[in-house]
């Protein structure tokens, strides 16, 4: 073999080892990433959830609710206490998914309150 | 005491809407980042840190990680109950009573996004050629997303909210913009050497 061949090859062999050791280090860099991403996501989400729900609950339950499908100013706050009728316990009435006298699950119609003031 | 069950039920409910609102802006952000690196592909922006390969990685898992967010999304506001939202309604554009419109915009998007995942997974069975075509569909499938956010989302008009809308919104027309601009350059780039050659040819 000459030695401009061993020589070529030596390098090769350099370049290459560096190659693979770069990859390596990416691949380590890309499972923390995804580690980090996914933790963040977790957090983010409950972190969100908990907001969204002390700013609900800030004014009150059924205004999420009720800005969620509702006609503002047309019904009436979910979880406000007290009875209500059928008609006024936050269930929106038409076409916006809501069927007229709707109640949470495990409410009955009419129950009003059953969370914040209904003993 | 008879009121004590029920409560627990509401808000279990409550819960699941909450959940089911965190986890739709939280698919929206993770859509975005894909659809930016995504976008940002092509530029070969990469460094000896973050190579060209680790970057379409974190894009492949990113978009992963949307579809996994958005299935726990539809979950969650399927098991809310308080309106009635079957699980059809997350890929089929009818069905929902709740409004339908925006809620059909949201099924569509995930289907484009479904499509969008499973030819980039199957890309070497379905081809280059058929993926590149699905692919382009992104575009149709985020502004959808984005829409179904802003007309179901019941944060949407909060100014959090509309700010990380809105943040989106920028970041994507911002990788774009600076897409259509790079491509452009090569073109001007190859067509300025080929005008002498023509004109020794002429």
């Amino acid at each position: 073999m000459l030695p401009e061949q061993s020589s070529s090859e030596a390098t090769r062999t350099t370049v290459q080892a560096r190659a693979a050791r770069a990859r390596r280090a990416a691949r380590s860099r890309i499972a923390t990433a995804r580690a980090a991403i996914i933790a963040a996501v977790a957090g983010t989400t409950c972190g969100l959830a908990l907001f969204i729900q002390s700013s609900a609950s800030g004014s009150s339950n059924a205004s999420a609710r009720t800005s969620a499908g509702g006609v503002p100013g047309s019904v009436q706050p979910l979880f406000d206490g007290g009875g209500g009728s059928a008609s006024d316990d936050g269930g929106v009435h038409g076409s916006d998914g809501y069927s007229s006298g709707a109640s949470p699950p495990g409410v009955s119609s009419g129950q009003g309150d059953v969370v914040s003031g209904g003993s | 005491v008879t009121a004590s069950v029920p409560a627990a039920v509401a808000h279990t409910s409550s819960w699941y809407w909450y959940f089911g609102r965190a986890t739709g802006l939280v698919a929206l952000v993770l859509l975005t980042a894909t659809i930016v690196l995504g976008v940002l592909g092509p530029l070969r922006i990469s460094s000896t840190v973050w190579p060209r390969f680790a970057i379409r990685t974190l894009h492949r898992d990113l978009a992963l990680l949307s579809l996994l967010v958005i299935a726990i999304h539809v979950v969650a506001v399927v098991l809310d109950g308080y309106v009635h939202v079957p699980l059809s309604v997350a890929v089929l554009p009818v069905g929902s009573s709740y409004r339908p419109f925006w809620m059909a915009l949201g099924a569509v998007s995930f289907d484009l996004l479904l499509a969008i995942v499973l030819t980039s997974l199957l890309r070497r069975q379905f081809g280059n050629r058929i993926w590149r075509l699905v692919h382009w569909l992104t575009y149709a499938s985020w502004p959808l997303a984005v829409a179904h956010g802003l007309g179901t989302g019941s944060d949407s008009t909060q100014v959090w909210a509309l700010a990380i809308t809105v943040g989106c919104c920028a970041v994507v027309v911002v990788a774009a913009l600076a897409r259509v601009q790079r491509s452009q350059l090569p073109r001007a780039r190859t067509r300025a050497p080929s005008q002498p050659l023509e004109a020794e040819r002429g």
